[in-house]
């Protein structure tokens, strides 16, 4: 069975995940992990996050995939123990180090990060010889070279099909290291590749306009099917900095091509797909190398290319079916009168007018404007926690 | 400690033997960041003359390989006199199993640039009895003596260029010319910088070549001052003359065969190649950002 394995920053969004249907969530811990800016997981935090997706019968993994360095080592197997007793499902390790000592001294399930960019058949069987179960691949491979690889491996393939691009094979780069002291593979990355560079030959400017090693963000929903066929075991979503809305919009509509994918045998129109991705926060997409090597419409070379997204406008938190008044926390602002879209975590959407609003203290009010307020608003339908409200 | 240096043209193998104890040479089908791109004919010539001059002879095949790429790379290997060649350095595990299966698994030395940067993960291929490995360029000088202090094979360090800092597989400058409707007549030329908005007084050499674009370090990296140090632990320091010529191996290797600073030729080279001399990492500590 196909799996689509989702990020999270936290255990709010690690639940959205799972409930917008993710099979499988990656965390990272406060130790050995990358990603330091995204608000990594105390082992209470994991304890919490395994016990809810072991009742669902999914699954959490836990990055680990620093590089480290002599002073990182400490604790490392305590770490890992810890991890154990808190029935994590895998660590996702780049580091010889971390996966020996995870082998040697636990039970628990190793992944390759793409941090090792395998990008050949015997390169992931060398990690799968080594103990390793399942092995992300490298980024720059394409879909006929995923295919091809899959039957030479015993090894389970996981790929990525949504997110941020490293420029860099990954772990390969040191332009943080080098140019801000902070160190990308220590969970430092500053994204000096996405900067604006000047192209000089000979002290010379050889164009007026802005060098740019910025890639589109990855973006594969037309490579779904061909992927699923390939044998592909795990289809991998990035980013754990990401928004509560992004992670929903993007596991649901992944969650639905999917399923419908395995229903259907086909998929006819990758139209309604592409306009329900396009509700999250994305940066502009491109579907990366899996169609070949990259070329300008996989690149970007405005110096932003973020496209905010004000659709977000709440979430709810509890519904009483006999008054119709959903309780909900505001994210954005909006007004009684305004269309509303329920994004519920099976995927589908219903719509509704806003007629009446009211706060905490049942004081009426036209308007919400207060991230975070909790609200009570009629909804002419059930909904249920985690579904989430948009300006149409 | 054994000096090894990358070199432009067969002819100066000679020259460069009074200093360099051995070569590294290769071919845009399969190494990259090269110097100069040596043809088959010329690599098996350099292994003629480094034999002749009693020299090392290292072959850099340092891409990432896809699986066609290391069928083209098997055939191209059994293609060679490898038997007079001293290593193969490798970036990619894969092409590590390939030369295992070949019997040549005592001729690789792993160079996978960032990712050995303490001693367990410096040795952990000892078990398969390669012939050494790179340590990282992004660590102190202290850990370089830690990790040497335990090293179970051979050391390979670049101990002097400019080190690369990016590799991506994509022609970066190709595609930046596509967008602005330019032919691209910059590829694998070896005098191109970019410059970033915030850091002028830093220019990036950029390198695109057959495979991928490489950004290196403004600064010219070099250990001149620690040959002291680290003549305990490394085996071989590499002299990686990209961007610079033969005539600038010579001068250096010169300094470092000798254990010399030489004011003078420093200053010389300094002006003449329009570089600035740092030490790189080996007093400044990353950050290991744990929050925020």
């Amino acid at each position: 069975m196909i799996e689509l394995l989702a990020p999270a920053g936290d255990l709010e969004k690690l639940k959205i995940a799972l409930m917008y249907g993710a099979d499988a969530v990656f965390i990272g811990g406060q130790n050995f992990s990358l990603r330091a800016r995204a608000s990594n997981f105390t082992l209470d935090d994991i304890l919490e996050a395994t016990t809810f997706a072991h009742t669902k019968n999914k699954k959490i993994y836990i990055t680990t995939n620093i590089i480290p360095h002599n002073e990182d080592l400490d604790g490392l197997v305590e770490y890992l123990k810890a991890l154990e007793e808190r029935n994590v499902d895998a660590i996702i390790s780049a580091s010889p180090f971390i996966i020996d000592m995870a082998l040697k001294h636990t039970k628990l399930e190793v992944h390759l990060s793409t941090q090792q960019s395998a990008t050949n058949a015997n390169a992931v069987n060398f990690w799968h010889d080594y103990g390793v179960k399942r092995i992300v691949l490298a980024r720059e491979l394409d879909k006929h070279q995923i295919k091809d690889l899959i039957p030479k491996t015993n090894a389970d393939i996981e790929v990525f099909i949504h997110g941020g691009m490293c420029m860099s094979y990954s772990g390969r780069c040191s332009l943080s290291n080098n140019m801000t002291d902070r160190d990308a593979n220590r969970g430092g990355c500053a994204h000096s590749c996405r900067w604006n560079y000047e192209l000089t030959q000979n002290g010379e400017t050889v164009s007026n306009k802005m060098f740019s090693m910025s890639s589109k963000d990855l973006q594969a929903l037309e490579q779904i099917p061909f992927l699923i066929e390939a044998g592909v075991k795990s289809l991998k979503i990035e980013g754990r900095m990401k928004s509560l809305h992004y992670i929903a919009t993007v596991v649901a509509t992944y969650r639905r091509l999917i399923d419908t994918y395995l229903v259907q045998g086909e998929i006819k129109n990758f139209g309604p797909f592409l306009i329900e991705l396009q509700k999250a926060e994305n940066r502009l997409t491109s579907h990366g190398y899996l169609e070949g090597l990259p070329g300008i419409n996989q690149q970007l070379f405005a110096k932003k290319s973020e496209q905010p997204s004000q659709l977000f406008i709440g979430l709810v938190k509890d519904y009483d079916e006999k008054t119709q008044i959903a309780t909900i926390e505001q994210r954005n602002y909006f007004e009684v009168g305004y269309e509303i879209e329920i994004f519920h975590p099976t995927g589908t959407e219903s719509t509704f007018i806003l007629e009446e609003m009211s706060d905490e203290q049942d004081e009426k009010l036209n308007v919400a404007r207060h991230p975070k307020q909790i609200l009570h608003i009629k909804v002419p339908f059930p909904v249920e926690p985690y579904a989430m409200l948009r300006k149409k | 400690m054994k000096l090894l240096s990358t070199f432009y043209q067969l002819k100066n193998i000679e020259k460069l033997s009074a200093y360099a104890d051995g070569f590294l040479v290769g071919n845009e089908d399969f190494g990259t960041r090269l110097t100069h791109s040596f043809t088959t004919e010329e690599i098996i010539s350099a292994i003629h003359l480094a034999k002749k001059f009693s020299k090392s002879l290292f072959l850099v095949c340092n891409q990432m390989f896809t699986d066609k790429m290391l069928v083209e790379f098997k055939l191209w290997i059994e293609g060679l006199p490898i038997i007079d060649v001293s290593g193969i350095i490798i970036a990619d595990l894969g092409a590590y199993r390939l030369l295992d299966e070949l019997g040549l698994s005592k001729k690789t030395i792993y160079n996978p640039e960032t990712l050995l940067t303490n001693s367990h993960d410096f040795n952990f291929l000892s078990k398969n009895r390669i012939f050494g490995a790179y340590i990282a360029k992004e660590i102190t000088l202290e850990d370089v003596l830690s990790i040497g202090k335990k090293k179970e094979y051979q050391m390979f360090m670049v101990g002097h260029g400019h080190l690369n800092m990016f590799y991506s597989k994509r022609q970066l400058i190709d595609t930046f010319m596509a967008y602005q409707k330019a032919e691209n007549l910059y590829h694998n030329h070896q005098d191109l910088k970019i410059v970033e908005e915030n850091r002028k007084e830093d220019p990036y050499p950029i390198l695109e070549d057959k495979a991928g674009t490489h950004v290196f370090r403004s600064q010219m990296f070099s250990s001149l001052k620690h040959l002291e140090d680290l003549n305990k632990c490394i085996d071989f320091l590499v002299i990686d003359t990209i961007f610079k010529d033969d005539a600038y191996a010579l001068e250096v290797l010169k300094m470092y065969k000798e254990e010399q600073e030489d004011r003078n030729t420093i200053k010389n080279l300094k002006e003449k190649y329009c570089e600035v001399w740092d030490e790189g990492f080996f007093y400044k500590k990353t950050i290991y950002q744990h929050k925020g």
